[in-house]
């Protein structure tokens, strides 16, 4: 496979993603061109031959990390306006809502071990790399993470939980 | 003794590992073997894995709408970068002086499997021109060249007089190609500097140097193929360039990006 193929493949990882992270499209999409736009400013970064995966997520999770920084000095300058609306909510499933609501009760650091190993696919080690974190580090905060999503689905199941407005 | 915690079974990575398809067929068969007698550890399983489908459908719902023009721009942009970053790495990495025959050209053999074709693509004259004088000169064993490589250093301003451009002595040593010579040829097209290359191997490769007419735009590296013959080609605001040679487009490209770093530290 020729290297636009494969970075194609990639970005349309880094859109899945990004998606459910930021859970809002245009959010993602901006995530994912400043990591494009990092990675090419980084390109001499990255060492042919090796896996382009890791390292592509390496950067969307910098990325994503100065973003939410930067969106967390917005949220306090601007207290007072109005929650956007979540694009969520435009999902059909209520299920779905759900899980995507939950995923953001979770610290970062949980979300995105269980977002990662879902949609990617990876290996844990390939996935601790790509969070620049140890493998043992990785699996526990997985660990935790799932126990923590399980418990909160369980208790939006059983009505005692209400995320969704 | 004291009984684990309830939630032993979240932080237990053998399961959490069989979930994930992490583990070989004589581990997951171990963990399955634990399931059948441990109903917690089974709501555990049957509870991530449905979470991973569901985060799963969840990544499909979201995603409508083709990417952006923008973000496909900067694929392309990356694709370019990353491809050239290979190259770089290959040619200055600590395997450089391996990697110094790096370039070898393959006279015969590369193009074994394609079937005859004519070239691919039209492209402009002066690398019609320039894929003439390959096929004439470079082969030639007795005289391919008017100035040896010796001699090129100082035919270099003469030549460049006649193209009316200041041209750097394009030494490809880095790339294990060393210089034959040179020779100027007048072409329809206008005067054109054909430099001759040779590998460790004997196979020879043009560098073609044009002046850049004015009034057209400059043009960024494409390739074109005249049966086994690989030709790439491109201009810049001085020269127009073609780099011929019986090899493939990535060693091409190779070459391709020497020439522009020399010529452009000739100004």
């Amino acid at each position: 496979m020729g290297m636009a193929d494969r970075l194609h493949e990639q970005v349309q990882s880094l859109r899945r993603y990004a998606l459910v992270l930021t859970r809002n499209p245009d959010e993602a999409e901006d995530l994912v061109q400043e990591t494009l736009a990092k990675a090419i400013a980084a390109a001499h970064t990255w060492q042919p031959g090796s896996e382009l995966r890791p390292w592509l997520f390496r950067i969307l999770h910098n990325t994503h990390v100065s973003g939410l920084r930067k969106a967390k000095v917005r949220a306090e300058a601007a207290a007072d306006f109005p929650e956007p609306v979540a694009p969520e909510h435009q999902l059909a499933s209520i299920e779905l809502r759900q899980v995507l609501e939950a995923l953001q009760e979770l610290p970062e650091a949980q979300r995105r071990p269980i977002v990662l190993v879902a949609l990617e696919d990876m290996s844990y080690a390939e996935a601790a790399r790509s969070l620049d974190v140890p493998l043992g580090t990785f699996m526990s905060r997985l660990g935790r993470g799932r126990a923590a999503l399980r418990k909160l689905m369980g208790e939006l199941r059983r009505g005692k939980l209400n995320l969704i407005a | 003794m004291t009984l684990p915690p309830r939630s032993e079974t979240d932080f237990d990575p053998e399961l959490l590992a069989y979930v994930d398809g992490q583990l070989g067929p004589e581990a997951a068969a171990a963990v399955e073997a634990r399931l059948a007698a441990d109903p917690d550890a089974r709501a555990a399983v049957s509870a991530w894995t449905l979470q991973g489908t569901q985060i799963r459908a969840a990544a499909e719902a979201l995603d409508t709408g083709p990417a952006s023009l923008k973000t496909a721009a900067l694929e392309r942009d990356l694709a370019r970068a990353l491809r050239r970053q290979g190259w770089r790495a290959r040619l200055l990495g600590p395997g450089l002086r391996r990697m110094a025959a790096g370039v070898v050209l393959f006279a015969a053999g590369w193009g074994g499997h394609m079937a005859w074709e004519a070239a691919t693509e039209p492209y402009p004259g002066y690398v019609a021109e320039g894929l003439g004088a390959h096929q004439v000169f470079a082969a030639d064993r007795i005289r391919p060249v008017e100035f040896s490589a010796d001699a090129t250093e100082s035919a270099l301003e003469w030549v460049s007089a006649k193209l009316d451009r200041k041209l750097a002595h394009p030494s490809l040593d880095p790339l294990g190609l060393e210089l034959i010579g040179t020779r100027l040829l007048g072409t329809r097209e206008g005067p054109l500097a054909q430099f001759i290359y040779e590998d460790r191997d004997g196979h020879r490769l043009s560098l073609i140097v044009a002046p850049h007419p004015e009034g057209v735009p400059e043009a960024s590296l494409r390739y074109a193929r005249a049966n086994d013959t690989s030709i790439g080609y491109w201009r810049d605001a001085r020269l127009d360039y073609a780099v011929v040679a019986e090899t493939s487009d990535l060693q091409i490209e190779a070459v391709a990006e020497e020439v522009a770093k020399l010529m452009a530290g000739a100004l």
